[in-house]
């Protein structure tokens, strides 16, 4: 009756002693060699199961009942390697500077095992835990290997690969031993119970953080254990009850508002073990009973009765009066919505959810999930993710975090404003983490002294009923006595803005806020004119274009008229003239001078095909081999193009519409690059919209010609 | 779409083992709803798709076929059955538009096959993976492994049948050629007291899965609603509060239309969609996305939400015979996270409460 | 078998004391050394060492006199040789069952279930007790529901394995078959048998099952076992061990040594549905 299965898994009855782990020989490449791995690098032959189980949290450890067996400057056969086709062998190559064997270097922790009378080479025995992070390198026996580990990576949601990339190749790998017996080797180290939920919270911390400088600067306050700067910082920002759930058991426990207590409740209950399982009802009446143990208030009570009530759908959740209550609202949410992956839709849902109380149950939220079973989109990149890992440790760890993961740990993070409208935060010189600022932050790093920028500011906030708006404390009709002389006077009271509490109420309160107003143009000799040409002529252009012959010189398609461009030389000479210009291309040529765009009928026409991410590097039109105006005629789709200040910091990006002309002369074609960026989508009315082609038609004018030439048609 | 962990797929191994199966290697996988055979039908397809073979999903209903597009977002081909085979005649017979039908929506295999024969058309180097194979007739497998696909993986429950045209386990087994189905014993996808009211209802020989999510501690619950605005007031709530997916059963169109407009007057913000078969508007709906969807019972077969409201349950109680306790059971592991059976009125008669099992499977008021 | 003193818990001493022993010695018909009126042979006589029609009264003896006076006699025994054996077929296997459904063939008052409940602790388990007489069935009962027995068991008895009221869906749970003492009975068709505990187990699901039997050394007492080892056999069952053992047992302070034939069967978790053959 028993079936054998489908799956032909190779299961053998019996693991044999000494056999090498089934390596894929379809095709194995030649070794990449071990050479340029770090001095005494230790090395693990196991597979893609153990790997993806590591790779969830970063950590690689013990199985149950077995060490780790490391070959010293070689690959030793994992014990747990399963003998089943599926399995892709991997190898795994660690550095040992970063790992728990302080001595690892020194002969007496490398022992020498012997199996009878075959000498094994020198190897360490591991019971700790080892850190994905040191590993130096990953190899898989063949490329099939590696498109099927990566193939399976991607269909899960927290495993992320070692930043190290994967090697493709075949090593020598040392059958495993039987381990002689345990000689009392304590643990170097164990992974504290917490770390999971300190690198959980850390990590949503710093995927939701308010993205404004104040709380950018609590969370890397928050980041680096600064208990005291967090304490004080959240006082600033209102929310005096908003604690980093890692922090919370550092605070001195000063006499604590309801508010507080029943957020320090949560912070515990959520993480207790007798709390898995537990309804969101049943959660918080928990906490409301932790919160009353400390500060006795009915408060706890009711909040409890109402976490119920929102519990059944007798009522929706409401941010209204969210000053009083915060950490209850924080906390409500973080039960009625406790997966990581709902943040996204709550601002979206509930877009009167002010700074504090998301960014308190985001944390929340990475607090009781913890980091294993986070998403990777929530952990950012290798530099990010180690970050995390280091300062998780510190957090939740008395020992030197730098004796198990490598590196130079030692850095304070810092936040830095970074080019295109985006902050960063750095470590160490690598930045572990680039997003773009909030609206709010444009807002609140505005210029007020401007006064267009005050008056926008003084609607937004009189919109949003801020408390930011001051009249003067008299006004009306009345006398003013001047030396003695009554002056009849009329008095208007003009609102004006409070500068610092409009920044305050930017930082705190709810509200949708729309970005403010751009600065002025500061772009000198760009000119630019919208529908340049009509969506008839577009379709014309396209299907004269579409009917030429493309040239595939570069990665994106061209087509030149007039004069051929040699893009190695970057320059014409006169063996490149090609002829007239085509009569579709003429037309606008003749356009451009009839409306004053350009003084000189331009004689080249470059056609450029840009699709999806396709971009172009930044430079300057070649000003040996071209006239001074140089313009741009767009097609099909509206894209930005970015101009630099060359030698400088500034920047700046204009929108190229579908059907406008752009006329660089003078600064804007001398002294800033310009470039078409390599993204994939385009921010058009604040969406973002998916790139697919764009036809741009670049009108020049040779020198050569007017050298050689001197009845140009342009005379 | 959710993935799932690496600790979630390597809790059973028979689970990993098939997640991990050689990409070239024909699979026949049996389970009940919620195993999450249309999970692993798309991760499959994505890791053969992403490791560079062709591969095309197929499967029965429409508004299916749309949720594994939505998925896959378009990565991988998917088609109904009806619409795969129609295309792939067009395309194997040089210009023959439409493969030739006995009736309406029911093809003439044995035309097709002759026609096909007649040219030497040979399967192709593309994997084909079907999911709710057991509504598919087993003419259909036998088509898919003469003249489309070398490798096919197939995923079917055996009780799950919409249409007269179904194939069981072991149609579909001869049909393909295949080896007796692998089980699926785990279910990823419905907290497990969600799934022991779904239990209840249980019928037929596979085993139920092994629920592998933790306990949320939120049972389900039965309410009932004195009007149709009243139980659109507790979903609009239910939807402001919690968000996320939710899925609301009806068993009359009518009702759901009422619901819509009504769900649609109360929320500002979200999706309130309806999906009708004889609208054929799957294409306009999301389902994937944090919203509000209305289906009846036949089309929200496959699909998943996180919280599903069954309205008007008295009409589908007390179940005496397997085939209203295969539409409920289904109905129930519809349901991730939370699931409400609502119904109008007062009350429930006493045979109706007395079939439904204990609070502490289904709280009640 | 290891030679290891097994000792019964206090709880199952406690037990016996208050439900059985206390019951038969405050009978108006017991005195110093008879039990109801029978001394120890006479009293083994009536229940034919475990192998009589309970249900049928014997001179004086009500049908639940006889399920007492069995319990009395012969349960504790059995119950030293089961928890012995489940300790070693655990080891065999390195984990102990996860919430398993126990079906105990010839359960009497309720032996499987107080001897697995020893080696379980408070683990729970669902236990269905199979036996075809209603008086055993009753004392079994009445143990079952005893506040002294540790952990959550949810007992469901049965006259024959055919009417087992399974309600619950099949599923992938571990399932232990007792078998002990059962091939003494002459009137027991092993053919049947097997056909009815492989519909059983068809009905509780898929998940691996183990077989544990247990015997008296008796060569006749085994006479249906290479029935039952090749019925066994044939629905996928491998044998893990079997012989000859012996259990060291504690009683008052001195410790005696029993002999006993044992056999564990096991079958993995049917991860294939078998098609053709159903």
């Amino acid at each position: 009756m028993s079936t054998p299965s489908q799956l032909p898994l190779n299961v053998p009855p019996t693991k044999s002693e000494g056999d090498a782990p089934p390596a894929n020989e379809a095709t194995a490449l030649p070794d990449e060699g071990t050479d340029n791995l770090p001095e005494g690098w230790l090395g693990i032959a196991t597979n893609h199961r153990r790997l993806f189980d590591a790779s969830q949290d970063g950590w690689l450890r013990p199985a149950d009942h077995t060490d780790l067996l490391l070959g010293y400057e070689s690959f030793i056969a994992d014990a747990e390697v399963p003998a089943k086709a599926n399995v892709i062998p991997v190898l795994l190559a660690f550095d040992p500077r970063g790992l728990p064997f302080p001595n690892a270097r020194k002969e007496e922790r490398i022992v020498e095992v012997r199996d009878g009378l075959e000498p094994l080479p020198k190897s360490i025995r591991c019971t700790a835990p080892l850190s994905l992070h040191a590993v130096v390198k990953v190899q898989v026996p063949c490329i099939e290997n590696r498109d099927r580990l990566a193939a399976m990576a991607e269909q899960l949601a927290n495993v992320a690969l070692p930043g190290a990339g994967i090697d493709v190749g075949a090593s020598p790998v040392i059958p495993m031993r039987t381990l002689p017996p345990v000689n009392s080797d304590r643990p170097a180290f164990d992974l504290p119970h917490n770390l999971d939920a300190v690198q959980g919270a850390m990590a949503t911390a710093t995927w939701a953080v308010p993205r404004i400088d104040p709380w950018i600067d609590l969370l890397t306050a928050a980041l680096q254990g600064d208990a005291a700067g967090v304490e004080g910082g959240a006082r600033a920002l209102r929310a005096s009850w908003l604690d980093l759930p890692w922090l919370v058991g550092n605070r001195r426990d000063d006499p604590v508002d309801a508010q507080a207590a029943l957020w320090r409740a949560a912070v515990s209950v959520m993480r207790s073990p007798t709390a898995q399982g537990n309804s969101a009802s049943q959660l918080a009446e928990k906490i409301a009973q932790a919160a009353s143990l400390s500060s006795a208030m009915p408060m706890a009570d009711a909040w409890a009765r109402q976490t119920q009530r929102l519990v059944t759908a007798e009522e929706p959740l409401s941010c209204m009066n969210w000053r009083e209550r915060g950490a209850g609202l924080a906390i409500q949410l973080a039960l009625l919505r406790p997966e990581p992956m709902s943040f996204k839709a709550w601002s979206k849902d509930l877009p009167n959810l002010p700074p504090a109380v998301w960014w308190g149950a985001a944390a929340l939220c990475g607090w009781r999930h913890g980091y294993r079973a986070l998403d990777v989109r929530f952990r950012g990149d290798a530099n990010l993710q180690k970050f995390h890992a280091v300062q998780a440790l510190k957090a939740s760890w008395k020992g030197d975090v730098s004796a198990v993961i490598p590196g130079d740990l030692r850095s304070n993070v810092q936040r830095r404003k970074e080019d295109g409208d985006c902050f960063s935060l750095t470590w160490g010189g690598t930045t572990v983490f680039r997003k773009p600022w909030h609206p709010r932050a444009r807002w609140f790093n505005a210029d007020l002294t401007d006064a267009a920028m005050a008056k926008s500011a003084r609607d937004l906030a009189s919109k949003l009923n801020w408390p930011c708006l001051r009249t003067p404390p008299i006004g009306g009709k009345g006398s003013l006595f001047v030396a003695g002389r009554e002056l009849p006077v009329d008095l208007t009271a003009v609102e004006w803005l409070d500068h610092d509490e409009f920044r305050r109420q930017l930082a705190i309160e709810a509200g949708e806020v729309p970005d403010p107003p751009r600065p002025p143009d500061k772009l000198p000799g760009f000119a630019y004119l919208p529908n340049f040409i009509t969506a008839e002529e577009e379709d014309e252009l396209l299907q004269h274009i579409d009917d030429a012959e493309w040239s595939t010189e570069l990665k994106r398609r061209v087509q030149h008229y007039g004069w051929r461009y040699d893009y190695g030389q970057r320059q014409i000479d006169e063996s490149m003239r090609l002829g007239e210009l085509p009569f579709w291309a003429d037309k606008i040529a003749k356009r451009l001078v009839a409306k004053g765009l350009v003084a000189e009928l331009p004689d080249q026409v470059i056609v450029n095909e840009y699709c999806g991410k396709q971009g172009i590097s930044p430079h300057v039109d070649q000003p040996k081999s071209f006239a001074e105006p140089v313009a741009t005629v767009s097609l099909l789709e509206s894209w930005g193009m970015k101009f630099r200040r060359r030698g400088g910091e500034e920047k700046t990006e204009k929108t190229l519409e579908r059907r406008s002309v752009a006329v660089l002369s003078g600064d804007a074609r001398y002294k800033w690059t310009h470039e078409i960026p390599s993204r994939k989508t385009e921010r058009v009315d604040g969406k973002r919209i998916p790139r697919e082609r764009r036809i741009s038609l670049t009108f020049r004018k040779s020198r050569i010609q007017e050298d050689a030439t001197s009845n140009s048609p342009a005379r | 779409m959710r993935l799932p962990s690496y600790d979630e797929i390597a809790r059973v191994e028979e689970q990993l083992d098939i997640w991990e199966a050689p990409f070239d290697q024909s699979l026949l996988i049996a389970g009940p709803p919620g195993s999450g055979k249309t999970i692993l039908a798309i991760h499959r397809a994505q890791m053969i798709a992403s490791a560079g073979t062709q591969v095309v999903l197929v499967t029965f209903s429409r508004m299916l076929r749309r949720l594994i597009a939505l998925l896959t977002e378009n990565n991988v081909p998917t088609f109904t059955m009806h619409q795969f085979v129609g295309q792939q005649h067009y395309r194997r017979k040089t210009g023959a538009r439409g493969a030739p039908e006995v009736r309406p929506l029911v093809f003439d295999w044995q035309a097709m096959s002759s026609e096909l024969a007649r040219r030497a058309v040979r399967p192709e180097q593309v994997h084909i993976i079907v999911d709710e194979g057991q509504d598919l007739p087993a003419e259909f497998f036998r088509y898919v492994r003469r003249f489309v696909a070398r490798t096919v993986t197939i995923f079917a429950d055996e009780d799950q049948a919409l249409t007269d045209q179904r194939s069981s386990l072991l149609d579909i087994k001869r049909a393909a050629c295949l080896g007796d189905p692998i089980l699926l014993s785990g279910n990823h996808r419905n907290t497990p007291e969600v799934s022991r009211l779904a239990e209840h209802f249980h019928t037929g020989r596979l085993p139920a899965s092994e629920v592998h999510r933790s306990p949320s501690g939120e049972r389900p619950r039965i309410t009932h609603y004195s009007t149709l605005a009243a139980g659109a007031e507790r979903i609009a709530n239910w939807f402001s509060t919690r968000g996320g997916s939710v899925g609301v059963v009806v068993v009359h169109n009518q009702t759901g239309r009422q619901l819509q407009k009504s769900l649609r007057d109360r929320l500002k913000r979200g999706r309130v969609d309806m999906y009708t078969s004889d609208q054929r508007n799957e294409d306009e709906i999301d389902a994937t996305t944090p919203g509000i969807t209305i289906l009846n019972k036949e089309s929200i077969k496959g699909q998943e939400f996180d919280t599903v409201f069954i309205m008007e349950v008295d009409e589908l109680l007390p179940c005496t015979k397997d085939a209203q306790r295969r539409v409920m059971y289904m109905l129930c592991a519809r349901a991730r996270d939370n699931l409400v059976l609502m119904h109008p009125g007062n009350r429930l008669p006493a045979e109706v409460l007395r079939s439904l099992p204990g609070t502490d499977v289904l709280e009640r008021p | 078998m290891k030679d290891v003193a097994v000792e019964l818990p206090l709880w199952l001493e406690e037990l016996r004391r208050t439900e059985v022993s206390n019951l038969v010695r405050s009978d108006p018909r017991s005195s110093g050394n008879t039990t109801f009126g029978l001394n120890r042979e006479q009293a083994l006589d009536a229940i034919s060492w475990g192998q009589a029609d309970f249900d049928a009264p014997h001179g004086h003896l009500t049908a639940d006199d006889l399920a007492l006076l069995y319990a009395y006699w012969n349960q504790k025994g059995h119950l030293e040789e089961l928890v012995e054996a489940f300790r070693q077929c655990f080891a065999v296997s390195n984990t102990k069952p996860n919430n398993p459904i126990v079906v105990d063939v010839g359960c009497g008052p309720f032996t499987g279930g107080l001897a697995l409940a020893t080696s379980l602790g408070e683990a729970p388990f669902d236990y269905i007790g199979v036996d075809r007489a209603d008086s055993m069935r009753r004392l079994g009962q009445r143990l079952a529901d005893s506040a002294l027995v540790p952990g959550q068991i949810t007992c469901i008895w049965a006259p024959d394995m055919a009417s087992v009221e399974w309600a619950q869906p099949p599923r992938w749970r571990d399932v232990l078959v007792i078998v002990s003492f059962v091939f003494a009975s002459p009137s027991l068709d092993v053919g049947s048998m097997c056909d009815d505990l492989i519909a059983l187990l068809r009905r509780l699901g898929n998940g691996s099952v183990t077989v544990l039997y247990t015997n008296s050394v008796r060569a006749e007492a085994n006479c249906g076992f290479p029935e039952f080892d090749t019925r066994l056999k044939a629905v996928g069952f491998r044998s893990l061990a079997r012989g000859k053992g012996e259990i060291g047992i504690a009683r008052s302070g001195g410790s005696r040594v029993r002999g006993l034939w044992y056999a564990i069967f096991h079958r993995p978790r049917q991860t294939s549905l078998s098609l053709e053959g159903a």
